[in-house]
């Protein structure tokens, strides 16, 4: 049996932010790539969309300058033939501060012939800037 | 065959749930409904850990007191087994001045019995707070959060 392309492409993506090995994502990433993590960029300059392969690359080479991985729990998996959806916690260190952050996130992948072709990732990015800044932000109380 | 009626389940439920139908919406969960989305609780006290389906009626009142119209697109679908996950996008209209907000969501359902019994929600919560209050939060905290994660 095959292995899923999701499989192949998580253990390239976590090489090339822990190792700064991008060999093997590289290979597993389509040149047409149409790649977005929604969040504010003005914060995180490595959210926002990308398209093409070198624009995704590089922007994998930017998580990797401020972030390790510690570890990685998939809390729900959906497989389809060339489709991926997963909520994912991660525990990570961003590395100037060498502050842990923990974050939930969940991923919409496409494949085509084994590579990567499109990403949606959603983050809870209020929690996110919160972690980050070290406290809470008050406003006042809205609703969804 | 399963999967299609689950497709199908959460295709309805979402219909009624933004159509405001709340007898309709509750049909589809399961009585020990079991949801978190993932937002500030802080802000949104509706949101957050719930369980029971009740909230279902709770939700839907709280949104229709913010909002004149919510309309919802499903973008993404996709069913495995019991699971089904799907992106939208919302249209929200804000009844105290009128104006739209949009965001993208993702939702992670887990089917018992045909019901939906566990829910996970995501969303840009940063972006959907700053479409709420009308005004862009970067620039007050983009020079802090440089700051920190420096120090």
């Amino acid at each position: 049996m095959t292995e899923h392309s999701l499989w192949r492409f998580s253990r390239a993506l976590h090489r090339a932010i822990d190792e700064r090995q991008y060999a093997d994502l590289e290979a597993l990433i389509d040149d047409d790539v149409d790649w977005a993590i929604y969040g504010p960029i003005d914060m995180f300059p490595f959210f926002g969309a990308r398209r093409g392969k070198a624009a995704v690359l590089d922007v994998i080479r930017r998580i990797a300058d401020n972030v390790r991985v510690h570890r990685v729990n998939r809390e729900s998996v959906l497989l389809g033939v060339d489709s991926a959806a997963s909520m994912i916690r991660y525990s990570l260190t961003a590395l100037d501060s060498n502050k842990p952050i923990s974050l939930r996130l969940a991923h919409f992948a496409q494949f085509k012939a084994g590579r990567l072709s499109n990403i949606r990732v959603l983050v809870d990015t209020f929690d996110l800037v919160e972690q980050a800044l070290g406290r809470p932000i008050h406003l006042p109380k809205l609703a969804s | 065959m399963a999967e299609d009626m689950h497709r199908q389940s959460v295709l309805n439920f979402l219909d009624a749930f933004y159509s405001g139908d709340i007898d309709k919406a509750m049909t589809y969960c399961d009585e020990e409904l079991d949801s978190v989305t993932h937002a500030p609780v802080d802000l949104f006290p509706h949101l957050g850990q719930k369980h029971g389906r009740a909230w279902i009626s709770e939700a839907i009142r709280t949104q229709q007191s913010y909002y004149s119209s919510r309309k919802c697109e499903v973008k993404f679908m996709a069913v495995e087994g019991d699971k089904v996950a799907t992106i939208q996008l919302l249209s929200l209209r804000k009844r105290n001045d009128d104006r739209m907000v949009r965001l993208e969501t993702a939702q992670f359902f887990t089917m018992r019995d045909g019901l939906i019994h566990i829910h996970r929600a995501f969303l840009d919560s940063f972006d959907f707070v700053q479409q709420l209050l009308g005004q862009d939060l970067t620039h007050s905290f983009a020079t802090d959060l440089r700051e920190a994660m420096r120090s």
